[in-house]
């Protein structure tokens, strides 16, 4: 935003501007109670979802069951390795790049820091698995089909993860088809660029991306995925039997 | 309010500073409500819609990145999509020449009277500007907008939204009688 409009080589028209700017002053602008409430209110609701941060940061959701104990460890193994973390050289871990001998440690730190399935965990899921498409790139532009091996089958790992951090949650398993769908689109658009011992790799990312589409899809829409796909076969199934309309009598 | 400062108290905000985001309010309330009174008349409608578009901004402000979207068009682009889902459900907008006045309140009856007719032919004036051309004052000069912001904001070339402000700028002038040579009213 600028204070001072420019008048774009309008000279003279400094009485429109301040005509202009009398008229919003006088009839454009809010009154100073209504300020006051607006903004009480906006920094209430600003502290109140703050907190409410804090409390989903801090609380196991009901909803990952079965897989609560594999949250709960991965949150204490990353407490103990944050410390030990401290005490090494972590720079060289997390600036490790796939194909390093480092990259897997540094995807498992990575993934231990993701919190768990609540709103801010997806994204935190989410935003692991577009490093890993990073890293792939970044392979892929450096020719190097042994990272680009790696950034996939770390990618692959994470799809599984987030998948399971998901749950049954609507909100999170449309925001993770959506964000799959999107690297399916990326992925095939790299098998161009990539080493030609790398494009099995990105098959089998594509594959697997797409199977936890398949899963979400069966999740959200169970009756539509046991559906039978239509048949383009002649159905030779005899047609069913009329049944009676008053059952046989004793 | 300079970029580095918003930045810091965008992140500050990002990270639960709830003074953080009263501070970023404090910087955009004025532009945006004018940018919405503008568009819905009614100053009781437009301090609502004004509230939602920060309720919505803070919603959102997870998600918020700078990646070449500044934050005050972020800003201006969920006002504007506000405004219109408002416009959509709702037809009975008010004139603005039917609001009152807020800085005129310790003047004399006399400059009162002037000053609410000068109103009133801006207002009248403002009412003859096409709708584009009336959106470019909004954003340039009671919003605040630079022009590459408010071409950003309408979808238009930067070009375009000169052209149409200095159209509007000479069918103001013409409506309320200003002569660009010495600035005197004529009529």
């Amino acid at each position: 935003m600028n204070d001072t409009i420019d008048m774009d080589g309008q000279h003279g028209n400094d009485e429109i501007e301040r005509r202009l700017r009398a008229y919003a002053d006088a009839r454009l602008s809010p009154s100073p109670a209504a300020v006051e409430r607006m903004r009480s209110e906006i920094v209430a609701r600003a502290a109140g979802a703050a907190a409410m941060r804090d409390v989903d940061r801090g609380s196991r959701p009901s909803e990952i069951g079965r897989w609560s104990w594999l949250f709960r460890s991965r949150r204490a193994a990353g407490a103990l390795l944050a410390a030990t973390m401290v005490v090494a050289s972590s720079a060289a871990v997390f600036s490790a790049t796939p194909g390093s001998p480092l990259y897997g440690t540094r995807q498992w730190i990575e993934s231990l820091m993701v919190p768990g399935s609540n709103g801010g965990g997806m994204t935190a899921q989410l935003d692991e698995l577009n490093v890993r498409l990073a890293d792939a790139r970044a392979a892929i532009a450096a020719n190097d089909a042994d990272a680009l091996a790696g950034a996939l089958t770390a990618f692959q790992n994470d799809v599984a993860v987030a998948l399971v951090g998901a749950g049954d949650d609507p909100a999170r398993l449309a925001q993770l088809e959506s964000e799959l769908a999107k690297h399916v689109a990326v992925l095939r658009s790299l098998e161009a660029g990539a080493p030609a011992a790398a494009v099995q790799a990105l098959e089998s990312a594509i594959a697997a991306s797409s199977k936890a589409i398949g899963q979400i899809e069966a999740k959200v829409h169970p009756a539509a995925a046991h559906t039978p796909p239509p048949r383009v076969t002649p159905d030779h199934t005899p047609p069913p039997r009329a049944t009676p309309s008053h059952p046989a009598q004793p | 309010m300079d970029g580095e400062t918003l930045d810091r108290l965008v992140a500050e905000a990002q990270g639960g500073d709830p003074e953080a985001f009263g501070r970023i309010f404090d910087a955009y309330h004025a532009s945006i409500y004018r940018f919405i009174v503008s568009r819905v008349g009614r100053p009781s409608d437009a301090e609502d819609l004004t509230q939602v578009v920060f309720v919505k901004a803070l919603e959102a402000l997870p998600r918020y990145e700078a990646r070449g979207v500044p934050f005050g068009g972020w800003l201006f682009r969920l006002a504007r999509n506000t405004v219109i889902d408002h416009i959509r459900t709702r037809r009975d907008h008010v004139d603005l020449e039917a609001t009152a006045d807020r800085a005129s309140e310790d003047d004399a009856p006399e400059t009162l009277a002037i000053l609410r007719n000068d109103l009133d032919a801006m207002a009248e004036a403002l009412r003859s500007l096409t709708p584009d051309q009336h959106e470019v004052i909004v954003l340039r000069f009671f919003a605040g907008l630079s022009p590459r912001e408010a071409a950003e904001l309408m979808g238009r070339q930067e070009g375009t939204i000169r052209g149409l402000q200095f159209r509007a700028i000479a069918a103001l002038r013409q409506r309320l009688g200003i002569r660009t040579d010495d600035h005197k009213q004529t009529g």
